[in-house]
């Protein structure tokens, strides 16, 4: 397993993720999205699918590829803790405030 | 708004006057005490929002933190909403590369 947060330092990868989140794609439509050739694109799918950011489904001789949403959740709640410590600094200025006069 | 984001949602109780909380996150003056370390914010819809976030240059890829935003909401006492567009990007990132 590699780190997710690795995969989505790169700007296409983070493209990719994007896209998917609209819609399931297979390699070949993604690739319409940018200017690179397949190998390119299956080179970062890899890469997404081994952090676990994206889902693999074959379907016949297709492969489709899809956001895996719990994933993708696990890293936003990251970020939601940095809320929790922002909003901790507005609680303790405002009832630090009562005690007091500053 | 939210129809194509996902959402973050955060609950916190404060023990002190509504009027007292409205003034921390809506004044420009008082914001600093707690969240950026400049910050502009006008009292009206449509306002403009600009908050800089210092970093201590401990290495050349410390860099202040920028955001701007235009408020969207701004009832007093009530309710404040405003976008967030980075200007800069946190390197947050670099920490797990």
């Amino acid at each position: 397993m590699e780190s997710p947060w690795k995969a989505i330092s790169d700007d296409s990868r983070r493209q990719i993720l994007l896209l998917l989140k609209e819609k399931d794609m297979t390699p070949t439509e993604i690739s319409k999205h940018f200017q690179f050739t397949l190998p390119a694109v299956s080179i970062h799918l890899r890469i997404l699918k081994n952090s676990d950011l994206i889902l693999e489904n074959k379907v016949g001789k297709n492969r489709i590829y899809s956001l895996n949403k719990a994933k993708a959740l696990e890293m936003m709640n990251f970020f939601a803790g940095m809320w929790d410590y922002n909003l901790k600094s507005l609680k303790e200025f405002l009832e630090n405030q009562k005690v007091g006069k500053r | 708004m939210s129809d194509n984001y996902s959402v973050i949602n955060r609950e916190i109780i404060i023990d002190a006057p509504i009027d007292k909380v409205f003034l921390a996150v809506s004044d420009q003056d008082q914001l600093t005490n707690w969240f950026p370390d400049i910050a502009v914010l006008e009292k009206w819809e449509g306002g403009r929002v600009s908050f800089k976030f210092l970093k201590p240059k401990k290495n050349n890829l410390d860099k202040d933190h920028e955001m701007t935003g235009t408020v969207i909401k701004f009832i007093p006492n009530k309710e404040l909403s405003y976008t967030w567009n980075f200007q800069t990007k946190p390197e947050l990132c670099n920490a797990y590369a």
